[in-house]
């Protein structure tokens, strides 16, 4: 009897443990957590901006400007292309808002000199202004797309086209380039999946490699880690650098065209059909709602001169049906200017690069694109203080204002409404446009 | 046998049996003497034929009118149809003249087929040289004779045996054809052992006739090798595939085991185990050629041949008598008479058949564990190895500093010292440390197994095979596969508390021995504490016997067990100590968990009363362990399951042992009985084959390495302290982890982390810090990731596998992706260490504390969660971390004195345990 009542408690407890549920699994790991391949991107309140075009020699000097809308300190990196020789670093503190710039050569006279920014607070922005020969000058970039396009580049005669792939990160770096011009696709094997070493960059010429293009665009992927791509554009004894774009259906140019230059709005289409594009031209008294609308066909830039409208000063908006890369070079007796555009308005900009030193005196300009009248603050952004003006821009018009306050080490414009702004800076030696940099509208 | 033998001479009657004598030879002088032995013979042999040798031996054939044939299967046809048996007779022989007369005589009487001569010295007719022979299973000959032993009439008797000399055989003349006669391809002996073998086989009886006595002229010897490859090529003619199965392995064991042994002698057998093998291989096609013919129409079965068969390796055996006796002889009589009764002993011993499974079970223990004690213990899971100073280790668990993680105060698990204590044993060598307990553990559970079970008078023989299961069984394989390699020595403890709890032994003894041993286990696996009490509490329920005094017994040792335990046993959290871990869901395959059942069953249903308790007692032990091992949904974890296969492990060797020993009783019980018994015996012989399943890899079941020198790189060459954060699946990380979205990481010391850091602390600020930083990194907020972990001492972050978040940190400015690696790591650019002064020196670790280099001193932070007792010096919180300034040259943590005082108040009590039960004994022997 024993022995049964022992085996039925066996068979009892055998039955409990066969009919034990499993427990649920563990969670996979990171499951619901989309994690892409990060680009450049950093947080606003601590973002790092990448100046991959820094000379400072004897002919020329670099103004590293920096400007902030929050009490920040800006760490300045340096690398140095030589392996396990430490970076240059440079260390400056602005206002909030406020901007601080730091001169190039103070920290290292060593011609080329490509940078990253690390901001402690934010928002904030970088930009880079060369000046001596030539005078260049543009927003650094902190982030940016997979693919980096350029257009505004030519290798006609006397002309020279350098790409420069800056690597701030501690891994090399695979980079593919590709492009195309009024020729069709270019062949280019050889710099598919090249090398660049971690922090440092690689130039790379086309007036040699293309010639004789008036419309090269080039795009820049990485393969393996990250790069930050400029172009330099020198024609005559100007030169211009900018910083590549991504795609977008919508453009806009604060900067189109300024005095003493002839300009042309390259537009490149790398998509597989064609589009429909409109192109809006702002002058300061006058506008030019669809001054031009072409049919763009995939891999074929397109390249419109803006010499035949009657303005001195433009400012340009562009509309596609399909995403597209722009860009707006000038030349002319003033010099070279090239800059991207701004893909879309915002309320505040800020303009690290823009100021007037010795005889380059910068220029803001401000678009609006709108049918209502913008009221704009002006903030002059000095070392210690910041300066308000008031500037209303009337709709569908562009203003040009010269600046003139010395102490000046950037600007900061907003408004209730949306609009863009661009600067030049002019001198003796050249000319140079750029882009703000849009502060996300919170 | 069809004809009768008559004790009449061949020319009295006409019926007396036809011999026809076939005499082996190759050398002309000694064939002359051997036919004319043959020749007087006083029942002489219808014919003589000589096989074998040139053409001098055909001519001395010639000349004494024997007929001559080249080989044996010219000689079936000369032999003739009526002849009744053949007299094989080697050339050495000299036979007296009635040998025959004896042979046929006393062979007809017995009815025997194949019918050996007494075989004596030639030169020394009192010397011994042959009375048949017994066999071991692997077919190695025992003539059960001393060196130079007397013929004193002592043998004579005729008896059946395994073989009888080749020297002078009387076979069947129909057998003889049938088995083809001896084999020529094999030695004398062995070849003698085939025969009768493959006689038995065929139904035949094989007998010893000692009074056909036989001169033999020698030494005649065939190389060792060529015995040893003779009796292998015997075993594959005549044993069945089951039985080959598990004895050809066996036997190479065996020959390796002689060859370590031989050693000590002089004898390095390696060469011929190897020379055997090659010779069998190369042989393989003749050899099952003649196996096909020698099992063609057996009449008996391999049980047949065992009955004739001697325990345990003949060879081993003779080895032993031979050390014996040099030993012996090296030294004057009475000088080792102690020695001498030991050796007396041994021998006894080892023809015990215990002592060959025995021994079998230590070399299984060394094979199951080869890699532990010939590498290191494989780096997975909870298998670490302990930290490389004991005395730091020591500190740490008696209040001192817990370095798991980012660090705590908590109390280290006891495991920690005990492995510390050991450590003092193998002076200070952890992997040596580990080694001796998982290999003692292995040996001394198989043991204690067979001593348990003894207890109610199982077979040494079934508790050892048990003590296997115990170990290496289904139990132990979920346990160790889940890398729980501290449960090792606690299971091997089980069955030595029980065998002393139910023991007869006085009280306070028993207790205190009991105590001892369960707060070993328990010291290594705490989990277990209760399981000799659960299982003392079921014996009482099910078993036979008193019992009731070894339940208030154990309960007693178990709480003065507890108190070893001490200060972990005070601090644990006992809810959440069951409970965490990967939840518990034992999953036995379905065939191992069927022998279970049959083995239990077979025998808890039809044997005798104790064994059916026995086989019971472990059918509930299984029951209630599988129970708590898949209790995983009901908030059951790792040490849960780690108690219930505990009990599982236990449980299934008392069944094994049921089985076996009812299996072996088989032919004495009758009916159902037997049926049972024959369920139990097969079943629980599967579960002992099962465990070559965790033998086999030579892990003792572990995971294999994981970790082991995945790390290596990150060890600095100057011993400064840093740490590695380790992400990746939450079971490929080593011991505890914490989880972000459900990818487990942790920081470990490299190369790998030691036990102290196996079980991480509850989050405290360091912790809650890092967990902010990763999230920050993977909300994309951080771009120099490698100066923010610096500060927790990181240096180096790896995937034990790729994840996503890999992407994370190469997009960081400071963290190098190292890609020569097969797992992806990064390097940080920042200087990190887990201490640092204030210019910047990363100091060097000293225990679980650290020491400035040359040349630095001054404030230090030490990037451990913070706590107020590190010093010396003044201590300020910096953060989450510790800054103590003005410490001099080294920095630590002070230990709490309470703990302190119960560490060294436990290791006072396993003194006074020990003392009791030392003290105890002295007093038992004294009378």
């Amino acid at each position: 009897m024993k022995r049964v009542v022992t085996l039925g408690v066996i068979v009892a407890g055998a039955v409990v443990a066969a009919l034990l549920p499993e427990p649920p699994p563990a969670a996979v790991p990171l499951a619901g957590v989309v994690i892409d391949r990060p680009g450049i991107e950093s947080p606003i309140d601590a973002s790092i901006w990448y100046c991959a075009w820094a000379q400072a020699n004897a002919e020329r000097d670099s103004a590293m400007s920096v400007a902030s809308m929050a009490p920040a300190e800006a760490e300045f990196t340096f690398p140095v292309a030589i392996p396990g020789e430490p970076a240059d670093t440079a260390l400056v503190a602005t206002l909030g808002p406020g901007a601080a710039i730091v001169t190039l050569s103070d920290v290292a006279q060593r011609g080329d000199s490509p940078a990253f920014v690390e901001f402690s607070d934010g928002p904030a922005a970088a930009a880079v202004t060369v000046v001596g020969d030539v005078v260049a000058s543009d927003q650094c970039v902190s982030q940016g797309p997979d693919e980096w396009f350029f257009a505004g580049g030519s290798t006609m005669t006397g002309e020279a086209l350098a790409l420069r792939l800056f690597n701030p990160f501690p891994e090399v770096a695979k980079v593919t380039v590709t492009g195309f011009s009024e020729i069709g696709v270019e062949a280019l094997g050889a710099l598919r999946s090249i090398s660049v070493n971690p922090r440092s960059w690689r130039d790379i010429s086309f007036e040699e490699l293309l010639r004789q293009r008036q419309s090269l665009i080039l795009s820049v992927r990485a393969d393996e880690g990250l790069v930050v791509p400029a172009m330099s554009f020198r024609t005559g004894t100007d030169e211009a650098w900018w910083g590549g774009s991504g795609l977008s259906t919508s453009w806009e140019f604060p900067v189109t065209q300024a005095e003493g230059t002839d300009a042309a709005l390259v537009i490149a289409h790398p998509g597989v059909s064609a589009v429909d594009v409109t192109i809006d031209l702002y002058g300061t008294d006058a506008a030019f709602p669809a001054a031009f609308t072409f049919t763009v066909d995939s891999q074929t830039p397109l390249r419109v001169p803006l010499a035949e409208i009657d303005a001195d000063l433009l400012g340009a908006r562009v509309s596609s049906t399909g995403p597209v890369a722009a860009g707006v070079v000038g030349v002319g007796p003033a010099g070279t200017g090239v800059t991207t555009g701004a893909a879309e308005p915002a309320r505040t900009w800020l303009l690290p690069g823009l100021r007037t030193q010795g005889l380059d005196t910068g220029a803001l300009w401000l678009l609006n694109t709108s049918e209502e009248p913008i009221a704009v603050t002006v903030g002059v952004l000095t070392g210690s203080d910041i300066l308000n003006s008031r500037q209303t821009v009337d709709p569908g018009r562009l203003v040009v204002l010269p600046v003139t306050d010395e102490d000046a080490l950037g600007y900061i414009v907003s408004a209730a409404e949306v609009f863009s702004a661009g600067w030049t800076v002019r001198g003796p030696s050249g000319i140079a446009f750029a882009t703000g940099i849009a502060i996300p509208n919170e | 046998m069809a004809t009768r033998m008559s004790t009449e001479p061949a020319t009295a009657r006409p019926t007396a049996p036809r011999v026809v004598a076939v005499v082996t030879a190759d050398d002309p002088a000694l064939l002359v003497p051997c036919l004319e032995a043959i020749g007087s013979q006083v029942y002489g042999p219808v014919r003589v034929i000589v096989v074998g040798g040139e053409d001098e031996v055909r001519r001395v054939a010639g000349e004494r009118e024997a007929m001559w044939r080249p080989n044996l299967r010219a000689v079936y046809d000369a032999i003739g149809a009526d002849v009744d048996y053949v007299w094989a007779v080697r050339q050495r022989a000299r036979p007296e003249p009635g040998a025959l007369a004896a042979l046929v005589q006393d062979g007809t009487r017995v009815d025997a087929s194949v019918a050996g001569s007494k075989v004596v010295e030639a030169a020394n007719p009192e010397v011994l040289v042959s009375v048949g022979y017994a066999t071991d299973v692997f077919d190695g000959s025992f003539t059960g004779l001393q060196v130079g032993e007397l013929d004193q009439a002592q043998f004579d008797v005729i008896r059946d045996v395994a073989a009888v000399s080749d020297t002078s055989m009387l076979i069947r003349r129909d057998l003889f054809r049938g088995l083809g006669g001896v084999d020529p391809a094999m030695p004398p002996t062995s070849a003698a052992v085939d025969f009768c073998q493959r006689a038995r086989l065929r139904g035949g009886r094989v007998v010893v006739i000692p009074s056909s006595v036989v001169r033999y002229e020698g030494p005649d010897p065939a190389p060792r090798w060529r015995e040893r490859a003779g009796e292998t090529r015997a075993m594959i003619k005549a044993y069945s595939p089951l039985t080959l199965f598990w004895a050809l392995p066996v036997a190479f064991l065996v020959g390796l085991a002689e060859s370590v042994l031989g050693i000590f002698i002089g004898r390095f057998a390696l060469p011929g185990v190897l020379a055997a093998g090659l010779w069998n291989i190369l042989h393989l096609p003749s050899a099952l050629k003649a196996r096909f013919q020698a099992r063609r129409g057996r009449a008996v079965g391999d049980e047949e041949l065992f009955r004739y068969q001697v325990n345990g390796s003949t060879r081993l055996r003779a080895l032993w008598d031979e050390v014996a006796e040099r030993v012996r002889a090296r030294f004057p009589e009475g000088v080792l008479s102690g020695f001498a009764d030991a050796v007396e002993a041994g021998q006894q011993r080892i023809r015990n058949p215990a002592f060959f499974v025995g021994f079998l079970v230590v070399v299984f223990s060394l094979v199951a564990t080869r890699e532990i004690w010939s590498e290191r213990l494989p780096i997975v899971g909870y298998s670490l190895l302990p930290p490389d100073s004991p005395t730091a280790a020591l500190g740490a668990y008696a209040g001192g500093w817990n370095p798991a993680g980012l660090g705590s105060p908590e109390v280290l698990r006891p495991q920690v010292a005990i492995t510390a204590l050991v450590q003092f044993f193998t002076l200070g060598r952890s992997g040596a440390a580990v080694a001796l307990i998982t290999l003692g553990s292995f040996v001394f559970g198989a043991f204690g197994m067979s001593r348990l079970v003894r207890t109610w008078r199982v077979g040494p023989t079934a508790g050892l095979l048990a003590g296997v299961v115990l170990m290496a069984g289904p139990g132990m394989v979920g346990l160790t596969g889940g890398s729980h390699w501290s449960a090792i020595p606690a299971i091997a403890a089980l069955p030595w508390a029980l065998s002393t709890v139910v023991g007869p032994g006085p009280t306070v003894r028993t207790i205190a021995a009991t105590a001892l041993i369960i707060g070993w286990g328990a010291a290594f696996a705490p989990a277990t504490i209760l399981v000799p009490l659960l299982a003392t509490v079921l014996w009482a329920a099910v078993g036979v016997g008193p019992r009731l005094r070894a339940v208030a017994r154990c309960g007693a040792a178990t709480v003065a067990a507890a108190a070893l335990l001490m200060p972990w046993v005070l601090y644990a959290d006992f809810g959440g100590f069951l409970g965490d871990g990967s939840p518990a869901f034992w999953q036995p395959s379905a065939w191992i968990v069927a022998f279970i059942v049959a083995a239990g069953a077979g025998v808890a249903l039809t044997a005798d009363r104790v064994l059916g308790s026995l086989a019971s007692w472990g059918g509930l032990l299984v029951a209630l362990g599988a129970i708590a091992a898949r209790s995983g949904d009901f908030g059951g974890g790792a040490e849960m399951a780690v108690f219930g296969l505990a009990m599982v492990s236990l449980g299934t060797a008392a069944i094994v042992a049921a089985g076996f020993d009812a299996g072996l009783r088989r032919r004495v019980w009758g009916g159902s009985a037997a049926i049972g018994a024959r369920v139990g015996l097969f079943a629980a012989f599967f579960l002992v084959v099962a465990t070559l399943g965790l033998a086999g890899p030579g892990r003792a079941g572990l995971p294999a390495d994981h970790l082991g020198s995945s790390f290596r790189f990150a060890v600095t060459s100057d011993g400064t302290a840093n740490r590695i954060l380790l992400f990746g699946p939450v079971e490929t990380l080593p011991g505890g982890v914490r989880t972000l979205d459900g990818l487990g990481y942790r920081v470990i010391v490299p190369p790998y982390p030691r036990t102290w850091e196996a079980e991480l602390n509850e989050p405290r600020l360091g912790d809650e810090a890092l967990e902010a930083l990763l999230l920050d990194v993977l909300d994309g907020e951080v771009r120099r990731a490698g100066s923010a972990l610096a500060e927790f001492g990181i240096a180096w972050i790896a995937f034990t596998e790729s994840s996503p978040l890999e992407l994370l940190f190469e997009a960081q400015l400071d963290l190098v992706p190292l890609r020569s690696f097969d797992f992806p790591v990064f390097r940080n650019e920042i200087t990190a260490a887990s201490a640092r002064s204030a210019d910047g020196s990363p100091w060097l670790a000293a225990g679980t504390g650290y020491r400035a280099p040359a040349g630095a001193a001054g404030a230090v932070r030490v990037a451990s969660n913070a706590d107020s007792r590190w010093g010396p010096g003044s201590w300020e919180q910096d953060g989450w971390a510790t800054r103590v300034v003005d410490g001099g040259p080294s920095v630590r943590f002070a230990p709490y004195t309470p703990r302190r005082l119960m560490a060294i108040a436990s290791g006072l009590w396993g003194l006074a345990l020990a003392s009791v039960w030392i003290i105890t004994r002295r007093r038992k022997a004294a009378p």
